[in-house]
């Protein structure tokens, strides 16, 4: 029992504690949220455009955010003060470059 | 000499006009071949300007042009390679390496088309089939689990009309290709969709089957509630796929426990 516990334990913090980047959808937009409190400059690149950087609007001291149209599909990573930078996203597939991608479909 | 002019600009050629003074006649040559072939003008254009903006070296502009070339010679979709390209470039990663990811996604693609001829002769249904099963193979599928799927669905749709098989083709695609971008492991996924066709599982309920996998996800969140209402993208990299087998879709057994390897990592 109290081993099952730890392990809720640790499931509820593994699964929650990383939620840092999230999205809101308002009609036919999603905002895309990241929290990164430390950043100067966040860019969002996706392949809606091409990967042509689009500059995040700061929210407040720590949360950056980007629109985009919430019925297409697109991949996505982010330009954090000049390096990429992959947040915690869930749907993801590599990216041929010994990383990976963040994928955004409509309805997750 | 209005006339004259006029005549000159009419006949600027876009490709000098639309490339910088470093681009070789080589570059510029290939780039107007790429064109010759169907390419949008702009496109390539494009393409060739930020590859040289990046200090691509001749011979990497022109194997990233033959890999896209090729491709088009081979029937097979270019703009996910070219995508591929924009990426690369995005990322500032070395020509070398874009070229190579460029070679990986037209391997993929061709691999793929191949398998969807198995399915239907409709050229656009074709290549909807074969972009699902190429983006579930960069999710992580390998090619003996989409050769396995691919048999599996052959079987079921041998008797039924065209229609059907590719409804069905899709959806099971779809459903393989998310649960893979979820972080389920390949052989796992592979699993799952083949016992779920082998049980019968028809176009519907293969998307039930994803819906479901979708809203495990969508749970997890929940799970994690007290961290705030719309969260949703934000959690682990693994853990994805409990629940995605068995008959009926809901949330029973199968194969789906098996999840969460070798998605994380990434740029931090």
């Amino acid at each position: 029992m109290k081993r099952y516990l730890v392990f809720l334990m640790i499931s509820v913090l593994v699964f929650s504690g990383c939620a840092s980047h999230y999205y809101r959808k308002n009609n036919d937009t999603v905002s895309i949220f990241l929290e990164k409190p430390d950043a100067s400059r966040v860019y969002f690149l996706s392949s809606l455009d091409g990967y042509k950087p689009q500059k995040a609007a700061r929210l407040d001291n720590r949360t950056w955010q980007i629109k985009a149209p919430a019925e297409a599909e697109f991949k996505y990573f982010y330009n954090v003060d000049g390096a990429v930078y992959l947040p915690d996203c869930r749907l993801k597939e590599k990216d041929d470059f010994g990383s990976q991608i963040c994928i955004y479909i409509p309805g997750l | 000499m209005a006339i004259f002019l006029c005549a000159a600009v009419a006949f600027a050629d876009p490709v000098d006009e639309g490339l910088p003074e470093t681009a070789t006649q080589q570059v510029k040559n290939s780039t107007q071949q790429m064109i010759n072939q169907g390419f949008n003008a702009e496109d390539a254009i494009n393409m060739t300007r930020q590859m040289l903006e990046n200090n691509f070296s001749q011979q990497n502009i022109l194997e990233a042009h033959a890999v896209l070339m090729n491709a088009r010679q081979q029937g097979l979709q270019t703009e996910p390679i070219m995508n591929k390209a924009h990426e690369g470039l995005a990322k500032q990663v070395q020509a070398g390496a874009v070229v190579q990811a460029m070679e990986r996604v037209q391997s993929r693609y061709e691999f793929a088309s191949q398998q969807a001829k198995a399915i239907t002769n409709d050229e656009a249904k074709k290549n909807q089939i074969a972009a699902i099963m190429a983006g579930s193979m960069a999710a992580g599928i390998n090619r003996e689990d989409a050769e396995r799927i691919m048999l599996v669905l052959q079987e079921r749709t041998r008797n039924m009309a065209r229609s059907h098989a590719e409804d069905l083709a899709l959806q099971t695609l779809m459903t393989t290709r998310t649960m893979a971008r979820l972080g389920t492991r390949s052989q796992a996924v592979g699993d799952s969709v083949c016992e779920a066709l082998q049980q019968g599982y028809n176009a519907q309920e293969m998307h039930k089957m994803r819906n479901t996998a979708m809203a495990n996800v969508r749970n997890h969140r929940s799970n994690a509630g007290q961290y705030g209402g719309q969260k949703s993208m934000g959690g682990h990299d693994g853990g994805s796929g409990g629940g995605m087998g068995g008959h009926g879709g809901d949330s029973g057994g199968g194969h789906g426990g098996d999840s969460g390897g070798g998605m994380g990592g990434g740029h931090k």
